[in-house]
């Protein structure tokens, strides 16, 4: 389903912040017009944007997923405010001008044949996953979301999915909203129905233990999964092998190339 | 009328003086549909040896002030896969292929140069006796002049083709090391290669580098490479490719000024995929407008009064 971007090749333009939204407490969402991109766009995917300053500091692009597509050219990322880079990127303001390149990277493939689409998502890691979520719902699979974070201030709402149908299970840490405990015990409470897991595809994207945990899920109940994974890049395009992870043959896999969105064995193994 | 922009190096004819720079451009097609490849002078390919490489254990870059680290340690899929893969797309290319090579002795130098030199796609080398991240070869040859002229002079005998040799700041003589080079055969030298450098996590105490000690790039060392390149051009008149550092056509016309006779692009890609694509536009706007005819008349034009 990526064939046509990949053959065309990732396109730096020059793009147009058009809106800037509070998610929660340390994460913006910014809405970026940049029509030949989102055209080429696919759930799990991502994007670099270049720092929006002059000179040479900071230095290096910032890849971000792309969380979803707006419509009309459009399309939003989510920024967690981690450090000067994100914060510079996050405090971006409408008619501001944003220079990207992508789309980037190897995103989720569904199965033809599931039917039902569990998502696990670690606090910025839900980027990609809502993305996902609306398209596999459009395309009439159903859909559950498990969304976990620290505390509730650190919890986004994301009014689209429930207008599709999707299922939200929200997990916070301290149980200050939702579930109490760990976005996996939610899963794992979930599917330990065996009956639920007939043509089940399951995507997790967020912190390392985290995706290593469903991986491990995944493996005890037979089901295909696979996991959206974060490193440190500089090139994003497969040039540099500086994001370049270890998976558990000692293979090295290029996030930016072979990733971000992996089966769950190529990292964790059978 | 359009300035004069080619350069020769050896036997080598540019159609301009932008390359990009070694590890940073991959094997070109990465970069096909992000900036225009043709326009380029020659491309750089990742650092290639004998055998296949697997590199330094992640995680491998670290961004710092103006520039980043990297200790990716010369991963690549070795000569043979190299030539069957990677080089039939870019001697499709109108840029020159430059082969950037690195062995752990000089036997195998030699080896990669012979085996370079039967390939009518590749039109030069680049020898990597700089490099900061591997433990064997790389920057222990690049910092003893005398083995630095050794590996030079081994390549020498096996390539009639334009040989360049890219050497190491992290040298207390560097004009030396690089005299030395020129008079084992080298027809060019690439100043400067990375600068040894380390970061450590304030917090947790973890260094930020699997590798520990990484080479610093971009920006933050162009100062360094602009005294390397005025340092050396006093006194070896072969031809000088500065790199380190170079964002814009300002920081390319810098070089010129201080003796390069061409321009390698190198992190700055990584932000902006065009970089080298806006010094080629820039330096040639700047001729035209300085009433320059060729790039040449360019080179070693500085002023000692400050």
């Amino acid at each position: 389903m990526e064939s046509a971007a990949a053959e065309a090749g990732p396109v730096l333009e020059q793009g147009l912040v058009v809106e800037s939204r509070k998610l929660c407490v340390d994460t913006t969402v910014l809405t970026i017009e940049v029509p030949r991109l989102e055209a080429l766009t696919h759930p799990g995917q991502f994007v670099m944007l270049i720092p929006p300053v002059a000179g040479s500091d900071p230095f290096l692009p910032r890849p971000f997923s792309v969380h979803r597509l707006a419509g009309a050219g459009r399309l939003e990322v989510m920024i967690q405010e981690v450090g000067r880079g994100s914060s510079l990127l996050a405090c971006m303001q409408p008619k501001q001008p944003l220079n990207l390149f992508g789309p980037l990277g190897r995103g989720f493939a569904v199965p033809e044949s599931c039917r039902r689409v569990l998502l696990v998502g670690g606090g910025a890691g839900v980027a990609p996953l809502v993305f996902l979520a609306e398209q596999q719902a459009r395309a009439g699979r159903q859909v559950t979301l498990f969304y976990g974070a620290a505390v509730a201030c650190r919890l986004g709402e994301f009014p689209s999915l429930a207008a599709l149908g999707v299922e939200v299970i929200t997990v916070t840490e301290d149980g200050s909203v939702g579930r109490r405990g760990w976005v996996t015990e939610a899963l794992e409470e979930y599917i330990g129905d065996a009956e639920v897991l007939d043509a089940t595809y399951l995507a997790a994207c967020g912190p390392m233990a985290m995706l290593e945990r469903c991986a491990e899920l995944a493996r005890q109940k037979a089901l295909f999964c696979q996991v959206s994974v974060e490193s440190r890049m500089a090139c994003g395009v497969g040039a540099c092998l500086g994001c370049s992870i270890k998976a558990v043959n000692g293979r090295l896999l290029r996030v930016c190339q072979e990733g971000p969105v992996f089966d769950s064995v190529e990292v964790f193994g059978r | 009328m359009k300035p004069d922009l080619s350069v020769r190096i050896g036997p080598l004819l540019l159609q301009n003086p932008v390359m990009t720079a070694s590890g940073t451009f991959g094997f070109a097609t990465e970069y096909r549909s992000l900036m225009d490849v043709e326009a380029l002078g020659a491309v750089v390919t990742k650092g290639v040896s004998l055998q296949p490489r697997s590199g330094n254990r992640p995680p491998r870059i670290w961004e710092t002030p103006s520039g980043m680290l990297n200790s990716v340690g010369l991963e690549n899929p070795g000569l043979e896969e190299f030539l069957r893969t990677k080089l039939p797309a870019l001697a499709a290319m109108r840029p020159r292929v430059i082969v950037n090579i690195f062995g752990a002795n000089v036997e195998e130098f030699s080896q990669l140069a012979a085996r370079l030199d039967e390939q009518p796609g590749v039109d030069g080398l680049e020898v990597n006796i700089s490099c900061p991240n591997v433990s064997r070869g790389g920057v222990a040859f690049g910092a003893d002049p005398q083995l630095a002229a050794e590996v030079t002079a081994a390549v020498r005998r096996s390539t009639r083709k334009a040989l360049l040799v890219k050497l190491t700041p992290n040298v207390t003589d560097l004009v030396e090391v690089a005299r030395r080079v020129a008079e084992a055969g080298a027809d060019g030298l690439t100043l400067i290669n990375t600068l040894r450098a380390m970061a450590i996590d304030w917090r947790t105490g973890r260094v930020r580098l699997g590798n520990v000690i990484g080479g610093l790039s971009g920006p933050a060392i162009r100062p360094v490479a602009v005294r390397a390149v005025y340092e050396v051009s006093r006194t070896v008149k072969i031809p000088l490719v500065g790199c380190g550092g170079i964002c814009t056509w300002q920081d390319a016309v810098e070089f010129f000024r201080a003796g390069a006779s061409a321009v390698q692009v190198g992190s700055a890609t990584f932000r902006n995929p065009r970089a080298a694509n806006e010094v080629l536009l820039g330096i040639e706007k700047f001729l035209t407008d300085e009433g320059m005819r060729s790039i040449g008349q360019l080179v070693g034009r500085v002023e000692m009064e400050p």
